[in-house]
């Protein structure tokens, strides 16, 4: 699925005795870390939202790390690969704007409010039933994505060892849960942040190489605009109504794509706002994502633009006969460039990646597991020494749920793709039951249930037309773009009309939730200096990427 | 900064503590990774360097992880951290809503009896 090795062996990474060092130093150093962290441990708070202690550059850098996993790295090149250059959309206008967004507007009703996790705002803003849709989905969603994770990190690791799938997999597991089970979240983030540098200082020579052999930026961008049409090294062409560029047209990039899929993963995914709310006051909650957004603006360059430049110096990828798919770009550039010493660097980011988003969806499943399942469901009134037992446990059968994932993903290859569709089906209704939510105090208790559930209807029908032929799009993304924007649109209708059978909720029942009435604590109120201002920080990576997108035109 | 008034005794653990910080971590990996990298730069055969279009990059990137880790190391002396303290729940740290019903048996730590006030007269929050 990731790597072609277990079929064929084509891809194998030839390692040396350096590179295998490198490795070993790299993960007695997150085995460390969990050591070190665990007198840290002694509430749940800590256990699963670091205490609300720490600065923000270490949860901005977390914030934007626990999403550069396998997905991220190895599908957006091989998306690069596959679509070119207008897959900057799903940074620069998508998830960027997506986390300013999230920091200076949503942020404050967050962490201010105090609530332990995204479910629970559900609970508090709406009613149980709002709460129990997202927290299950959520729990079970995070599981088999976390299985997805470790199957990735198995193969590489199978191919590097040369060691048995189940064995690897195994290993694997074993590792995240001990450094979680030991540190939690804490634990989770500093190796989200460690892995963080390795991996974008083992991708940068790849981003070197590729521009290099392919005679500069400009000499790449014009033999591929030659080979694949300028459609392909130009963002925006080919965009207009009934235009060909394959991500899709203006409307759905802006409205579906920005607004609707982007908002919607960013702005409600627990295992993203869970390191904002682990940040120390609420100005540093607010930068989390903001502080995150400015490395993000420049992962492109790690992921799409290697991705690009693989269909020059490996001829053939993604076709078939070559034994490469597009899902190889990236470990097929480092086994044909990278020296030993810079290999063992590249590798070892790779599986970090790897590990942390695995990390990322067990450290968030625990909480919304412990936090809106068992405490608010199964057993509440319990100590808090009870819920920090509960959480470790449920660290052992999450990732026990995740190796389970692992081996099914590892017999039918296509799994994951359907659980991405899948879960993606929850996303948009959700960002338009929270925005609602925050900005329309007339919301009532009902409306977050019945806006989720109209939304998720209408875009699992979407998809199904499509997938019958009824509705034609140029393209699977194409089809994603608009399916969100009528999922937003159902449920908002839904919610409107649900609110207007309904008392609204009290004042008291609403303080710190909806706007007007949010909570901001000391450090959101006092006058800060520019760098430490989400606002203008804000604004400048806002500034940033529109920079960005003129120098893809101008080169 | 925080805690100047240190127990007699806990200094050595203290002292132990703050070199658990992220940036301590990352900066000592930083230096390892650099000098290894380097090293195999400084060595590095012409087939190496012929694999990755001419360029020795582990002389380029070694040293480059070094300056990383010493600037990690430099600001961890600069601005030492506070302690990692854990953290009592209390209903502060709860939402306002949550606070007052079904966790009033916040804190309590099994393990320190001697810590904990007894509990009022007929109202022992019991799990059952």
């Amino acid at each position: 699925m990731f790597l072609a090795v277990d079929s064929g062996g084509a891809l194998s990474l030839d390692l040396s005795a350096v590179d295998l060092v490198l490795m070993v130093i790299y993960f007695s150093f997150v085995l460390g870390i969990g050591f070190a962290l665990k007198r840290a441990v002694k509430s749940s708070l800590d256990f699963f939202l670091s205490g609300r202690s720490l600065p923000a550059w270490v949860t901005g850098i977390g914030f934007i790390s626990a999403n550069i996993g396998a997905v991220e790295l190895l599908g957006q090149s091989a998306s690069g690969a596959q679509y070119g250059s207008a897959m900057v959309h799903y940074f620069w206008i998508g998830a960027i704007p997506a986390m300013v967004f999230l920091g200076i507007v949503m942020m404050p009703f967050y962490y201010g409010s105090k609530v332990r996790s995204v479910p629970e705002y559900l609970r508090l803003r709406f009613d149980p039933k709002a709460h129990l849709i997202n927290a299950i989905t959520f729990v079970v969603g995070s599981m088999l994505i976390a299985g997805v994770n470790l199957y990735a990190l198995s193969i590489v690791l199978e191919a590097l060892l040369g060691i048995k799938l189940i064995l690897a997999i195994m290993l694997a597991a074993l590792f995240v849960l001990s450094y979680i089970l030991l540190g939690g979240l804490t634990s989770a983030i500093y190796n989200e942040v460690m892995q963080f540098f390795v991996v974008l200082i083992g991708m940068v020579p790849l981003t070197i190489i590729a521009i290099k052999e392919t005679g500069g930026l400009s000499g790449l961008f014009n033999k591929l605009s030659a080979d694949h049409g300028s459609a392909f090294v130009e963002p925006w062409t080919g965009t207009g109504i009934g235009g060909t560029n394959p991500v899709g047209d203006w409307i759905g990039i802006i409205l579906g794509l920005a607004f609707c899929l982007s908002f919607g993963y960013w702005t409600t995914n627990f295992a993203e706002v869970q390191r904002a709310m682990a940040a120390k006051d609420g100005n540093s909650a607010r930068l989390t994502p903001i502080i995150g957004a400015y490395p993000k603006a420049f992962v492109p360059l790690i992921t799409i633009l290697p991705g690009m430049a693989a269909l020059v110096l490996l001829p053939g990828i993604g076709t078939p006969g070559s034994g490469l798919e597009y899902n190889d770009a990236i470990p097929a550039l480092m086994d044909k460039y990278l020296p030993p010493g810079v290999l063992g660097v590249a590798v070892t980011g790779l599986l970090a990646a790897f590990m942390a988003g695995m990390a990322a969806n067990v450290s968030s499943f625990n909480a919304v597991f412990t936090y809106d399942l068992w405490q608010d469901y199964i057993r509440p009134g319990r100590s808090d020494h009870y819920y920090l037992v509960v959480g470790r446990w449920a660290t052992v059968g999450g990732v026990a749920v995740a190796v389970m994932t692992a081996l099914i993903a590892s017999g039918f290859s296509n799994i994951s793709n359907y659980l991405q569709t899948l879960f993606s089906f929850f996303n948009v209704p959700l960002f338009c039951a929270f925005i609602i939510g925050m900005f329309w105090k007339r919301a009532t208790r009902s409306a977050g249930f019945w806006g989720i559930l109209a939304g998720t209807v209408a875009a699992v029908t979407v998809y199904a037309l499509y997938k019958v032929e009824v509705l034609s799009f140029r393209s699977d993304l194409q089809e994603t773009m608009w399916g969100s924007i009528a999922a937003f649109t159902a449920g908002a209708i839904a919610m409107v009309l649900a609110s207007l059978r309904e008392p609204r909720k009290t004042d008291a029942e609403l303080h710190g939730l909806v706007y007007g009435m949010e909570i901001r604590d000391a450090s959101d109120l006092a006058v800060r200096p520019w760098y430490r201002s989400p606002v203008v920080l804000g604004m400048g990576v806002l500034v940033l990427n529109a920079g960005l997108y003129v120098a893809v035109y101008v080169i | 900064m925080t805690s100047p008034e240190e127990k007699p005794g806990e200094q050595g653990t203290d002292l132990l503590a703050k070199l658990f910080d992220i940036r301590s971590f990352t900066g000592v990996l930083f230096l390892i990774f650099g000098i290894i990298v380097t090293i195999v730069g400084l060595t590095a055969s012409d087939a190496d360097i012929q694999k990755s279009a001419g360029l020795n990059l582990a002389l380029l990137i070694g040293p480059i992880m070094f300056l990383f880790g010493a600037i990690f190391i430099v600001w961890l002396l600069l601005k030492p951290p506070e302690l990692l303290h854990s953290h009592e729940v209390t209903e502060e740290d709860l939402p306002e809503q949550l606070r007052h019903h079904g966790l009033e048996a916040i804190p309590e730590h099994p393990g320190e009896p001697g810590s904990e006030p007894p509990p009022p007269p007929g109202r022992r929050p019991s799990g059952h």
